[in-house]
């Protein structure tokens, strides 16, 4: 069975005091479309702080399906918005760039 | 003194700056500041989540202090804001509007006393000056743009660099409260780079697409210095002049991911890495000194209305006088 490096979950930034100064520099954060949150594995001030938040665990499979579920609409809705006689710079300076695909590590 | 020997045993020693390697707790007297100083234990450099805005956007201009902040403007998709919020260091108030909506220009000052010029779309010069309650519009710049970087107050301000379609623009231009004036130019034309200082002691950093060339501005001229570690493309920055910042933020595309959560603390020479902000994030703002910075807002969605605090704690500190 493959070792685990981080561990997922769900959980809506509220705003200050989400993650204070000391989590994010002993934990190392990192979040994705879907209010899903990165913390590493079998870590204790990263399990305090999923339950700090109300945290929902998610599988890497389950947090993938919901980065992709945000992601690929706004691809949809990108990809459909044009303007006739627009080229792709001035289209990317309108809108921004194409949302990328994310694909989560395990 | 005689207070801190007969309670430590020791008498406070003098040093011509800060001791090589202090142990925590340790006092001492720096005779080249002529200030008490002590360690507070290791040096932790980390952004916290700070409160949210009412108004989720990117391309915001910001203004202040990470505890008293104004940020103002901003886009998303083609809808141009003139909304402004005003921070108190948890949470986000509404206030008056601007006169003119638009993204991407300069911010100078502080929350009750701010400036805001340039900016897009259409590309404009407006400059617009808020007194703690209103924006008045006041004399434009003499060259509309946007994606400038900027440094000041509202009453001497700086914006350098921008975007002048179909050329990058590397003009920098001096507000004395009245007007603007045309002085020398950057190196390089810069566009959506990190920004931050006074008029007379600024510094410009990175740049789209993906630029790491760092310029230091001294009042009358510009200097190539040291480069980001990591060359990047809209991100922001804070810092009191050209000899403290932070750089934090942006798109690096060549570093997967390629949405920057990366922070870099100039010291005047050299660029470090330090602890990365929480959310990664592009055309974001930021405001604040080198050890309390403040990013708001920014892109990809849904992060728009969501922003960070950088502190450092621990480290060597001045001791406040009795």
């Amino acid at each position: 069975m493959a070792h685990k490096t981080y561990q997922y979950c769900v959980a809506e930034n509220w705003g200050k005091g989400f993650i204070n100064s000391f989590e994010s520099a002993t934990i190392g954060f990192r979040s994705f479309p879907g209010n899903i949150w990165r913390v590493p594995a079998n870590n204790k001030d990263a399990n305090l702080w999923i339950n700090k938040v109300l945290g929902t665990p998610k599988t890497l499979v389950e947090a993938q399906a919901i980065v992709d579920a945000v992601i690929t609409p706004l691809q949809t809705t990108w990809d459909n918005d044009n303007v006739e006689g627009e080229t792709s710079e001035q289209k990317i300076e309108r809108l921004g760039a194409r949302p990328a695909d994310i694909t989560l590590e395990e | 003194m005689a207070e801190y020997a007969s309670e430590k045993g020791v008498k406070v020693q003098t040093v011509a700056g800060d001791p090589p390697a202090p142990f925590e707790g340790q006092v001492w007297y720096n005779s080249s500041t002529g200030s008490h100083r002590v360690n507070k234990g290791a040096l932790v450099s980390a952004w916290a989540t700070g409160g949210a805005l009412n108004t989720g956007r990117q391309k915001t201009a910001t203004a202040g202090t990470q505890t008293a902040a104004l940020t103002f403007g901003g886009n998303l998709g083609v809808t141009n804001y003139t909304q402004t919020e005003s921070y108190n260091g948890t949470s986000w108030t509404e206030v008056n509007d601007l006169g003119t909506g638009r993204y991407s220009g300069g911010a100078a000052g502080i929350s009750t006393a701010a400036l805001y010029f340039g900016g897009a779309y259409p590309f404009t010069g407006a400059t617009e000056s808020w007194n703690g309650t209103n924006w008045t519009e006041v004399n434009d710049l003499n060259t509309g743009r946007y994606g400038g970087g900027s440094a000041g107050t509202s009453t001497a301000a700086l914006y350098f660099g921008g975007d002048n379609p179909p050329d990058s623009d590397a003009s920098t231009e001096l507000w004395n409260g009245t007007n603007w004036t045309e002085v020398n130019n950057m190196t390089f034309g810069h566009i959506y780079f990190g920004s931050n200082g006074t008029q007379t002691s600024a510094l410009g950093y990175g740049g789209n697409p993906n630029y790491s060339q760092t310029e230091s501005w001294n009042g009358s001229n510009w200097t190539e210095v040291n480069d980001l570690n990591t060359a990047a493309g809209r991100q922001a920055g804070a810092g009191a002049d050209n000899t403290s910042a932070l750089a934090f933020g942006g798109i690096h595309p060549t570093v997967s991911p390629p949405i920057s959560a990366f922070t870099e603390s100039w010291n005047g020479t050299n660029w470090t890495e330090v602890n990365d902000m929480n959310t990664g994030r592009f055309y974001l703002s930021g405001t604040g000194i080198q050890t309390s910075a403040l990013a708001v807002g920014g892109s990809p969605a849904p992060i728009n209305s969501s922003t960070e605090e950088f502190s450092e704690t621990g480290g060597n500190q001045s001791v406040a006088s009795s």
